[in-house]
């Protein structure tokens, strides 16, 4: 049972994205919601499209698939796992700001075009 | 303590642990198990799962510290490891967090709860373990948030009705916990913790229950051992009751009742002057410390017990920590005892086991376990001091008591050697503690008197039995142990040549005696012999004497009337008339008196 189901949201591309692991309404993943959106406002660079966002509670596997438990936690991420991750309720917006711009960098990356 | 008033409990399995903590640990709820690295922590956690897994339970494990492969690899090494690998039973989770994570802010476990809720659910678990999850927390930048996230994690496990275990480390035995689980240990109502100590460069390790809100529980510290059968706390609940509870039911599979009365069966020595000494030797279920100085022949003496044993077709179990079992079997042979007839039947096990190898605690459990599979009616330990010797956080004394609990639990007669250091009868006392556990207390010494050493045995105590308290030579010879006739001479008790000399001084002393008697004997009555010899002659004197006498007497009557006939006819010839002449006076009256004197003095002789 170590290998779990992977997502098969059919809507999902199996490309290299922005993950936002959430668990239902909690105040904490709330707040990284809107955290993120104003963000992602901010930098206007259309990354949001980009973006999945996965209820733990309705979709418990996915953790144990990102191998990631703590939340809210933002991830880069393809299909098969996670590249990099950031936890919390991104209230640190520099830090926000860090983590969005290397993704952007590796998914420019030629290494990263060949995987997606 | 009342049992109903507690908490609902989980078995964990782990010998010891659900004694000590009266059943488990909290069916649902999250317990702390804290301890320095090395301390046992993860084992303690796999060894819970895998033997829930083992009753058909279900358990998550999840590894915040190496990678769940990694964390089954360690746990190869244990025998328990095989069912970790049941996938049906036990899920393991890799949940490190990533060394490049970086933190934006708070977070919460709410994910974990999920993820956890909703595979405990498919499985039907009852066990969750949540291994170093003071990695994951220790990213939380706000200190207090973890505390909230571990009550949030506490109230979940109550919610769902699993048992959590969460291992939190310490950098060494006395530092605090994981800086990121500090308050745990006030938040979680069960913690535990394990810890280690080098005692003469040996590791010890001990296990403490910090608390357990809500249920009666041992709160000392324990020594435990980690082996390949994984974590056990050899001793249970402290004291005998416990050691007594452990083995009770195993006890009553047997038929045998601990609370039973003491038995009044008394079971040989093999040495039959030695069970006179006893009133017929050691009771039955009781225990005999034999000390003694080197070469007292205390092994000797507890092998006779034990092969006496055999002898009435029990079971005896012999643990020699000095020698090893072949030398044991041959020197017994050399005075005649045939212990390898025993071994050869199966009666008798000889375990050699080395004092400085192991823990006193692993001694203690190898010994346990010997009595639960070989069930013998009599134990020896041969030296029990050896145990003294082994390393230990806690004195090696509560480990004998704990075993003679244990033996006295299962009704076993149980012998202990011990070694007295050097012939000070002082040095006695240093068994003091050992021997005041023991119903019977055989000292075995030398006496050293002229230029002899000779084995003397006494009994210094026998609970519940009139025994002699003189001091009795050991005489050991090819037909076995022999107490020699105990030789009292004026305060002492004579042994070897100064007991032969005596007796055969002795000898010589009553055969001189009786001599002389008969000679004086023989002397009276040669006097008796002639003292009636003489009487004889006596009567004999007497008789011819008597006879003398009538003869005189008669003869001297004649002689007598001869004479008066004589005198008369003198008289008649001077006096021819009835007158004498007037003439003739000078010369008639001189005649005339001495023939008067002369009739007087015949008168007074006829008298």
């Amino acid at each position: 049972m170590t290998d779990p189901t992977p997502p098969t949201d059919a809507d999902r591309p199996a490309t290299f994205r922005l993950v936002l692991l959430v668990t239902g309404d909690a105040p904490r993943s709330l707040r990284a919601r809107s955290n993120l959106k104003q963000a992602l406002k901010t930098m206007g660079d259309g990354a949001a499209s980009h973006l999945d966002e996965i209820d733990l509670i309705r979709e418990p596997a996915t953790a144990i698939h990102y191998r990631v438990f703590a939340t809210p936690a933002l991830l880069w991420a393809d299909d098969d796992a996670a590249v990099s991750v950031l936890y919390g309720d991104l209230s640190d917006d520099a830090a926000l700001q860090r983590f969005l711009e290397e993704g952007r960098a590796l998914r420019a990356s030629p290494a990263q075009a060949e995987r997606s | 303590m009342s049992q109903g008033a507690t908490i609902a409990k989980r078995t964990t399995g782990v010998r010891g642990l659900d004694d000590v903590t009266c059943g488990g640990l909290p069916a649902a709820g999250a317990a702390l198990v804290s301890g320095g690295p090395g301390a046992g922590k993860t084992v303690l956690a796999l060894q819970i799962v895998a033997n829930a897994a083992k009753r058909g339970e279900a358990g998550i494990v999840v590894a915040f510290e190496e990678s769940s492969d990694r964390l089954l690899q360690h746990a190869r090494g244990f025998a328990f490891a095989d069912a970790l690998h049941d996938a049906e039973r036990v899920l393991t989770l890799d949940a490190r967090p990533r060394s490049d994570a970086t933190v934006a802010g708070d977070f919460d476990l709410e994910g974990l709860l999920a993820a956890l809720a909703d595979a405990a659910a498919r499985m039907d678990a009852t066990w969750v373990v949540l291994d170093g999850l003071d990695q994951l927390l220790s990213l939380q930048e706000n200190r207090s948030q973890a505390l909230v996230q571990l009550r949030r994690l506490d109230d979940w496990s109550v919610e769902q009705s699993v048992s959590v275990l969460l291992t939190s480390k310490r950098a060494t035995g006395d530092q605090e916990i994981a800086a990121s689980m500090r308050g745990t240990e006030y938040l979680l109502s069960t913690v535990i913790d394990l810890s280690t100590t080098l005692v003469h460069g040996k590791l010890n390790r001990r296990f403490r229950i910090v608390k357990y809100r809500g249920s009666p529980h041992v709160s000392d510290e324990l020594p435990m051992l980690l082996t390949h059968d994984g974590i056990q706390l050899p001793y249970g609940l402290a004291g005998d009751a416990t050691v007594g509870a452990q083995t009770r039911a195993e006890g009553a599979e047997r038929g045998v009742d601990p609370s039973a009365p003491a038995s009044s069966e008394r079971i040989g020595t093999g040495v039959p002057d030695l069970d006179d000494v006893l009133a017929g030797g050691p009771y039955r279920g009781s225990t005999t410390l034999i000390s003694g100085s080197p070469g007292t022949s205390k092994t000797t003496l507890a092998a006779s017990i034990a092969a006496t044993a055999a002898e009435h077709g029990e079971r005896a179990l012999f643990v020699s920590f000095d020698e090893a079992p072949p030398s044991i079997v041959r020197n017994a042979a050399s005075v005649g005892m045939d212990l390898q007839r025993h071994v050869a039947s199966g009666r008798m096990r000889i375990e050699g086991r080395t004092a400085w190898s192991g823990l006193v605690e692993e001694h203690f459990v190898a010994i346990a376990n010997e009595l639960a599979a070989f069930d013998p009616s009599v134990l020896v330990i041969d030296p029990v001091s050896a145990l003294l010797k082994a390393s230990s956080a806690e004195s090696a004394y509560l480990s004998i008591e704990r075993l003679l609990a244990l033996g006295r639990a299962r009704g076993v007669t149980t012998v202990l050697t011990s070694l007295g250091e050097g012939e000070d009868p002082a040095s006695e006392a240093t068994l003091s503690h050992t021997s005041t556990l023991a119903d019977t207390w055989i000292v075995l010494s030398y006496h050293v008197v002229g230029g002899e050493r000779n084995r003397a045995l006494s009994v210094v105590k026998s609970r519940g039995t009139a025994h002699s308290n003189q001091v009795r030579e050991l005489i050991l010879s090819a037909h076995g142990i022999d107490l020699a006739e105990p030789y009292p001479f004026g305060s002492e008790v004579l042994m070897g040549t100064a007991r032969l000399q005596k007796e055969s001084e002795r000898a010589a002393e009553t055969r001189a005696a009786s001599d002389q008697r008969d000679r004086r004997l023989h002397d009276i009555e040669e006097h008796l012999t002639a003292a009636s010899r003489r009487r004889e002659e006596a009567v004999h004197e007497e008789q011819r004497l008597h006879e003398a006498l009538q003869q005189e007497r008669a003869s001297d009557a004649n002689e007598s009337s001869d004479r008066a006939h004589h005198a008369d006819r003198v008289q008649r010839r001077r006096t021819p008339g009835p007158n004498p002449p007037a003439g003739t006076n000078g010369e008639s009256r001189g005649e005339a008196h001495e023939t008067y004197h002369r009739r007087s003095e015949e008168g007074g002789d006829r008298d």
